[in-house]
């Protein structure tokens, strides 16, 4: 399939034209939906080695599954659901070297004249950590929602739950952060960046 | 008064909280500071962003993805290799079987020639292969067959045997193994043998799949 006109095809119609035996098709698939795909599940296990082995894993899957995709549904929901097994199937048989919050917490602090860059660093990391030990279905639509953007109903579907289901997660996830966090959360409305 | 649900909560941090529940949110402290707490929880997940892998990563992300997908197994491809290792299993197991049958045959045959007609002494490079898997002291006139001849198959040991290993090989196994005996043969062979010549037969197996650890 030429470049130029890939880029107006759909991902629907590229399942399609994949089952049809272009391979290329899967290709272009790939490379449209890699970086999501990587960073949903850097989000899930912390660090990038277990994250490149699950996003390959989740793209060998879907391409095993691609026969049975419906084509009226969504390729990326779909995509997303088979990436969220993946990851949720890897944590319920291996924790991954996440990093680790009991490392952070007892981390020498930063001096006054650390720039705020670093402190922002420093946030991400007890944040991913924080985000780590949340229940699993909290942790995947918690990062479904807020680094995916998806829509609760999308999340919803992926999820195997009532959209209201998917909603009380994403509240009880915040909850349960705050409680993590404790007074590492700053209101970022207020700090530069 | 009741609170905010959990799906208020979550409809309040996006600005899509319905009438009734932003009328409660304006009336309530408690609800109106846990929204505020939550959303700057949001706030400081939001700037947590994820290290983008190098460049070169994406370039051979593609051609792992692909490399994956052509080295994993096909169903049917696995299968053919269970069933291929199964047919070397079936080829060892079966192996030092067919020569003790063969072997038990010939020393039925001859045993029964011995005792019809007395041959003239065997030379010893005749005797050696034949009497190789037999043990000393079991010579061919200690076999009284007379009393068990009519034993029903399925109640004897040997016949057990037979039929369960039998049962285990399978015949595309064998087949693999280029071992395919004629149909039946087995069968035959155990179903001509004596009771006792079976108990014998049960006993050189036993102790061959001892030696053979199998
Ligand atoms: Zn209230």
């Amino acid at each position: 399939m030429p470049q130029t006109d890939a880029q107006a095809v759909a991902d629907e119609e590229l399942v399609g034209a994949c089952v049809a035996g272009d391979r290329s098709a899967f290709d272009l698939l790939v490379g449209r939906h890699q970086r999501q795909i990587y960073k949903l599940c850097f989000r899930f296990v912390g660090n990038h080695e277990d994250a490149s082995e699950l996003a390959q894993d989740a793209f060998v899957r879907a391409y095993r599954a691609l026969p049975k995709f419906e084509r009226t549904a969504k390729f990326t929901t779909w995509l997303h659901r088979i990436a969220v097994n993946v990851c949720l199937n890897r944590l319920s048989v291996k924790r991954p070297p996440h990093e680790p919050f009991a490392d952070v917490e007892s981390a020498p602090s930063r001096d006054e004249r650390a720039d705020v860059a670093v402190l922002r660093q420093e946030r991400a990391v007890w944040v991913r950590a924080a985000v780590a030990r949340l229940p699993q279905k909290q942790r995947a639509t918690l990062i479904l929602r807020a680094y995916h953007d998806l829509p609760h109903d999308e999340i919803a579907r992926i999820m195997g739950s009532s959209v209201s289901a998917a909603k009380a997660n994403f509240c009880h996830a915040l909850g349960n952060l705050k409680k993590l966090l404790g007074e590492r959360v700053v209101d970022h409305h207020e700090s530069p960046e | 008064m009741n609170h905010l649900s959990d799906v208020q909560f979550t409809a309040a941090l996006e600005d899509e909280l319905d009438p009734a529940g932003s009328a409660h949110l304006d009336a309530c402290g408690a609800c109106a500071a846990k929204v505020r707490g939550l959303r700057t929880v949001l706030a400081s997940v939001l700037h947590a962003p994820v290290a983008e892998p190098s460049p070169l990563f994406w370039e051979h992300f593609g051609a792992r993805v692909n490399k994956a997908i052509d080295s994993a197994q096909p169903p049917a491809a696995a299968s053919w290799g269970w069933t291929a290792n199964r047919g070397w299993l079936a080829a060892a197991a079966i192996v030092p079987l067919v020569m003790m049958i063969g072997a038990l045959a010939l020393y039925v045959i001859r045993s029964g020639a011995d005792e019809r007609s007395r041959p003239a002494p065997r030379t010893a490079a005749a005797e050696k292969p034949l009497d190789a898997g037999l043990p000393a002291g079991r010579a061919p006139a200690a076999v009284d067959t007379s009393d068990l001849a009519g034993d029903p198959p399925d109640d004897d040991r040997a016949w057990a045997l037979m039929r369960s290993l039998a049962i285990d090989l399978h015949y595309d196994d064998a087949r693999e193994a280029g071992i395919l005996p004629r149909p039946g043969a087995i069968e035959t062979a155990a179903t001509e043998l004596s009771a006792l010549e079976r108990a014998e037969l049960v006993r050189l197996l036993q102790d061959e799949l001892k030696r053979t650890g199998a």
